[in-house]
């Protein structure tokens, strides 16, 4: 018999770590209409952010919370305002555009910056033993934080003005302007957002993945999966979407092989597109 | 005596999409408070003379809303590029498009500039109410009340307040999109094509509604094809063909005017 307990806990501590990077993909999408290829290397900066701010200046965890989430942010920022803003009417210059930025970013990194570091920044330890499995703390945290960020944004874009003008936007755009809603400052904020929410992740992802400069091209592809199966411009599609994209991969590798990882999403995917292709583009954002 | 003040000041304006000239120097003024109609038939250009004056399409000339120039209220940088743009991506010319939306969307509503557009470009994954709801995003104050007057002037809208934009029907749409605009406590109105698809019943309703801002002191641009429809509500008429102004006056005036009469009057 196999143990199904662990491999419960590691699907949800998958999809919660999914679900952050995939939110911020959607919304992107959704507003926008453009694929963020760089969304990968967002999170390999808020990694290395976190990592050299806080053990690199001794700032320990604040230091490193800080950094996965302001260095991304202005990562964000500076993607939109200095590459998108002038092309973002033109979905394959964005896609050939992040593309570009996010090799230079990763190569960069990779040039320059340590890899193979695993430490346990935040947390450490395992929990006490609960009917048999004890769950590792950074584990806990990572599906406290993914819940409550993503219930955070829930009640932001179906509460605040903001978030009423950002759902506005991604309906119609002309509609927004005529009501006297800024699109790209909408714009500007949803890269931002996500960009903070993929270097939250990257900050997650450091314990068990390592610092490496394409740590974060996994978690895009399965993000791919994700906000295809779930519905692009769907937030919630995408939080289902991530824990079902995760269960799948922990189930592969504990019931199948190991050396599987990452295969069984790409053909979810596969099966996705051919089943219902008209979900890729052309939707807006949803709560 | 000049009591009243020029809110928009329109002169020689030109717009070309590509190759197509679709206005060829146009020229008028819009006092506080007048009712001014631009009437004409099938691309005539009544849609890019609204697009122009709400800032969705570049132009030469000038077009100035409270003294401030159009094309200025967005970000001068912006029109730059897409300058630079329209000569090299051929299919993207004249419009502004999201990029070039930045500052200029919060200025001109919020200076009272409000567009209902002949698209209606509602939510349409919005309930009606959020619909209503987001006219007040930029010009807060009064919702409820404001609500109260669009819902006695269309009670449609308020029978189906919870239901998806969407799923209205044509003529609930365009009653939405109107409600929509008048939220956002308009100081200038702005329509292209309210009656389109309208019954009869509900033109009715559109043009009491119109009287009853107008007299409240709303200032109206009504671009329309119906050319009774407006001539009943404007005090001044501009009938444009191929992009240029081919009569002018009041519609006293013009309704005595056999060119009218004949093409567009039917009589
Ligand atoms: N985006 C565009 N690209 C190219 N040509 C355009 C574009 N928009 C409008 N035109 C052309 O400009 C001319 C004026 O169009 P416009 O939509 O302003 O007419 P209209 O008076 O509003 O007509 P209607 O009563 O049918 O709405 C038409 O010849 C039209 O084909
Ligand atoms: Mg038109």
């Amino acid at each position: 018999m196999v143990d199904i307990l662990p491999i419960v806990i590691s699907s949800i501590v998958k999809g919660s770590l999914y679900a952050l990077v995939a939110v911020g993909f959607t919304l992107i999408f959704g507003v926008g209409g453009v694929l963020n290829l760089a969304h990968g290397a967002t999170i390999t900066i808020g990694a290395y952010a976190a990592y050299l701010i806080g053990e690199g200046y001794a700032l320990g965890a604040p230091g490193a919370i800080a950094g996965a989430i302001i260095v991304p942010g202005l990562f964000g920022a500076l993607m939109y305002i200095v590459l998108i803003r002038r092309v973002q009417d033109d979905p394959v210059i964005v896609m050939i555009m992040t593309l570009i930025a996010s090799i230079g970013v990763e190569s960069l990194i990779g040039q320059i910056g340590p890899s193979g570091q695993q430490p346990q920044i935040l947390v450490s330890g395992n929990t006490p033993e609960v009917l048999g499995v004890s769950v590792q703390y950074h584990e806990l945290l990572i599906v406290f934080v993914s819940l409550a960020l993503i219930g955070a944004l829930f009640l932001y874009v179906n509460r605040t003005d903001t978030g009423r003008a950002i759902l506005a936007t991604s309906q119609d755009r002309k509609g927004a302007f005529l009501v006297g809603i800024d699109s790209s400052r909408i714009n500007l904020w949803m890269w931002v957002l996500a960009s903070v929410l993929a270097g939250i992740a990257g900050l997650f992802l450091i314990p068990s993945e390592g610092l490496s400069a394409d740590m974060g091209l996994w978690p895009l592809i399965f993000s791919f999966a994700i906000v295809i199966l779930g519905g692009l411009g769907s937030i919630r599609g995408s939080v289902v979407g991530a824990y079902v994209i995760g269960t799948v991969e922990v189930m592969t590798t504990s019931l199948v092989d190991p050396k599987l990882t990452g295969l069984t999403p790409l053909l979810l995917l596969l099966v996705v597109l051919f089943v219902r292709p008209s979900g890729l583009f052309g939707q807006e954002v949803q709560v | 005596m000049s009591g009243s003040e020029t809110l928009l000041a329109i002169d020689d304006l030109e717009v070309t999409y590509g190759k197509v000239s679709a206005l060829r120097g146009v020229s008028f003024d819009v006092d506080q408070g007048d009712f001014v109609a631009i009437i004409g038939p099938n691309g005539a250009g009544k849609s890019t003379l609204s697009d122009a004056i709400a800032g969705f399409v570049d132009y030469d000339g000038s077009i100035e809303y409270l003294d401030e120039e159009v094309r200025d209220r967005m970000v001068a940088s912006s029109v730059d590029i897409m300058r630079q743009q329209n000569r090299t991506i051929g299919e993207r010319i004249g419009t502004l498009t999201d990029r070039y939306l930045t500052k200029g969307a919060r200025t001109m509503v919020r200076d009272g500039l409000i567009y209902c557009t002949e698209k209606r470009n509602l939510f349409g994954e919005m309930s009606v109410q959020k619909n209503l709801q987001l006219g007040t995003y930029q010009r807060k104050g009064n919702v409820s009340q404001r609500m109260d007057f669009v819902y006695d002037l269309f009670p449609v809208l308020q029978e189906r307040r919870d239901q998806l934009a969407q799923t209205l029907s044509g003529g609930e749409q365009q009653q939405l999109a109107i409600g929509r605009a008048l939220m956002s406590n308009p100081r200038m109105l702005l329509l292209d094509e309210p009656t389109l698809g309208l019954s009869p019943r509900v033109r009715e309703d559109i043009a009491n509604a119109l009287t009853q801002i107008q007299q409240d002191g709303v200032t109206v641009v009504l671009c329309e094809q119906n050319v009774t429809f407006a001539m009943d509500l404007a005090d001044q008429v501009y009938l444009m063909e191929n992009g240029l102004f081919a009569r002018q006056g009041n519609p006293e005036t013009l309704r005595g005017d056999e060119y009218i009469q004949s093409v567009y009057l039917g009589e």
